[in-house]
């Protein structure tokens, strides 16, 4: 009894402190903050109401609570394994609850990277966004542009949406090769367990190398600037970049 | 540790003194805390990445197991189950289509329904009809339908061909208890308990504080399941998987039976299995809140071990069979 309002009140303060912390940004969707906040709270309460409702628990089979006006004689002709309305004791099973905690707060799970990429394709990606893009108008700044949407439109009439615009992505490097990078950028519908990674071949700017200490970006997460010019390594998207920096992990790493 | 031995003694009662549960439990993870920097340090790739997942999932459907349970318990605390029973076409023909539809009205997951069908069948309503009820509320019921439509954005006949097939597996399931059934599979518990609501606010936060730390529990372990199928299982092997045709359908059948994920949550997963069809996903939509391993030990527990080992597979095959059929019409 007293442990399971014990575990119930843990998970509470799990699900707040991840919401309030912006952890949870790292395993489900942005806007889920506020319900996850909201959950806690719920939890919180609902322990605490345990408490006041039930103040002697701890010494008293709660089930005896619960029969109240009922013959007590009918308790004791039922098996206790068939009992359904056995709560006096915390169910084995709730004992679980303290996994996701000790990983919360013990291991703290990084967002997505580059581990575990094999199990993403842009095919995936392709088939959950629409097609039929129309033309975006070239305009003389680059067009900030979520990495998805790009891996969309590159295969959508093979990228005659993007002709001619120049646009910026972010992502993070996934490989790095001398005069290319193939960079990721995940995206997510609700958690971290549906997540597809967009992948892009980046051409990096004439006169740059990747090399260990050469100019170029070194980084794990990069923005690159520049235009869609065909396929490149494995068929993915080419964005030929002009522009290349390293940029700090996003606040949003996942794109919706 | 003979003083910690000892409270466990006067917490539940001297027949649960062998293994210290609760002292260990809270141990290991007070253990995991003190040590978290070199846990951190030490972890590799592909343990991060169970737990990302792990967490993710576990974390996506807390919002909708609090709801759940809180409506569950509200219900439980303020809804007369005899009105229901009232309602109720005199026909079972009748009776148990309008029993599995009316599960629209639990917003719950599947673990609430066995509880509250249980009552509902002590309280009258034919248990064919209870039966229908508790397989198609966790899966249609609006939180479900409402987390179905957002996991699969731009596809609305998913949650369409949801509902129908559901409410298709229910009745049929239903009837065929109504023909076949035996009520000696019934557990004496069951066939004995029923109990008067006295404090509908105790009733209420009782019944949630129960359907969390249970249901809650066993998200725990799909989420694990599923975090370490998504670990270890590279894209290749699930990608021949699901180019196995009709063997899709089971294979996600199977999969749902052994994940156990809360209906609430189902969908989500279900949308992450891109390899497969969308029919095979049905598949595991429609057989997930009505056969996995967290509900047959529920309803183990609730109607006994007879009902439990006729039920199950029964509905199994039902439900693999309807999904093919409304997969290949509507999807």
């Amino acid at each position: 009894m007293k442990y399971r309002r014990l575990l119930v009140a843990l998970v509470g303060v799990t699900c707040l402190r991840l919401a309030l912390t912006g952890q949870y940004k790292q395993y489900v969707r942005v806007g889920m903050g506020r319900y996850l906040a909201l959950a806690g709270i719920a939890l919180g309460v609902l322990a605490l109401t345990d408490i006041v409702l039930h103040p002697k628990a701890e010494q008293h089979d709660v089930e005896f609570d619960r029969a109240e006006g009922e013959p007590t004689h009918e308790h004791r002709h039922v098996p206790e394994h068939g009992h359904k309305h056995n709560h006096s004791n915390t169910p084995k099973i709730a004992w679980m609850l303290l996994a996701p905690i000790a990983v919360a707060f013990a291991v703290v799970p990084p967002a997505l990277g580059k581990w575990g990429i094999d199990r993403s394709s842009n095919a995936a990606i392709v088939a959950t966004r629409k097609s039929n893009y129309l033309p975006l108008k070239p305009s003389a700044s680059p067009l900030p542009m979520a990495t998805n949407e790009f891996v969309a439109r590159a295969f959508d009439e093979s990228g005659l949406s993007l002709k001619g615009v120049t646009v910026s992505i972010e992502g993070f490097v996934i490989e790095r090769k001398d005069n290319y990078v193939v960079m990721g950028r995940y995206s997510i519908a609700c958690c971290a367990a549906d997540a597809v990674a967009a992948q892009v071949h980046v051409q990096l700017p004439r006169g740059t190398s990747n090399t260990p200490g050469t100019s170029g970006p070194q980084g794990e997460w990069i923005r690159a600037t520049g235009m869609l010019i065909g396929l490149g390594e494995n068929d993915l998207p080419k964005l030929v970049a002009t522009e290349f920096t390293d940029i700090r992990p996003p606040s949003n790493t996942y794109e919706g | 540790m003979s003083s910690e031995s000892s409270a466990t003694g006067r917490s539940s009662g001297a027949r649960n003194v062998s293994f210290p549960l609760p002292e260990v439990s809270l141990g290991a993870l007070l253990v995991a805390l003190l040590l978290r920097n070199s846990i951190r340090a030490h972890i590799s790739q592909a343990m991060a990445h169970w737990a990302t997942i792990f967490l993710a999932i576990v974390m996506q459907a807390m919002p909708f197991m609090v709801l759940g349970v809180i409506l569950s318990g509200t219900i439980a605390a303020f809804v007369r189950p005899a009105a229901l029973a009232r309602v109720l076409p005199k026909s079972r023909a009748l009776a148990v289509p309008v029993a599995a539809i009316s599960g629209v009205f639990l917003p719950g997951c599947e673990c609430s329904s066995v509880p509250v069908a249980a009552r509902l069948a002590q309280r009258g309503v034919p248990f064919s009809a209870a039966m229908a009820f508790l397989l198609a509320s966790p899966a249609i019921n609006p939180v479900v339908l409402v987390a179905t439509a957002v996991a699969f954005p731009g596809r609305p006949m998913m949650m369409l061909a949801r509902f129908a097939a559901s409410v298709i597996v229910a009745s049929i399931v239903g009837l065929l208890w109504e023909q076949f059934g035996n009520p000696d599979w019934l557990s004496k518990a069951f066939a004995n308990g029923s109990h008067e609501v006295t404090n509908p606010w105790r009733e209420l936060v009782e019944t949630a504080m129960h359907d969390f730390s249970q249901a809650a529990g066993f998200l725990v372990v799909g989420g694990a399941t599923a975090a370490t199928l998504q670990t270890v299982v590279s894209r290749s092997i699930l990608k021949t998987l699901g180019n196995t045709g009709p063997l899709a359908i089971v294979i996600l059948g199977l999969l749902a039976v052994v994940l156990s994920i809360c209906s609430e949550a189902d969908a989500f997963v279900a949308a992450g299995l891109t390899q497969f069809s969308l029919t095979a996903r049905l598949a595991f939509l429609v057989v997930g809140p009505m056969v996995d391993l967290k509900l047959i030990a529920l309803q183990m527990g609730t109607f006994g071990r007879k009902f439990a080992f006729r039920f199950a597979p029964v509905t199994f095959v039902v439900a693999l069979i309807v999904s093919s059929v409304v997969g290949a019409v509507l999807l």
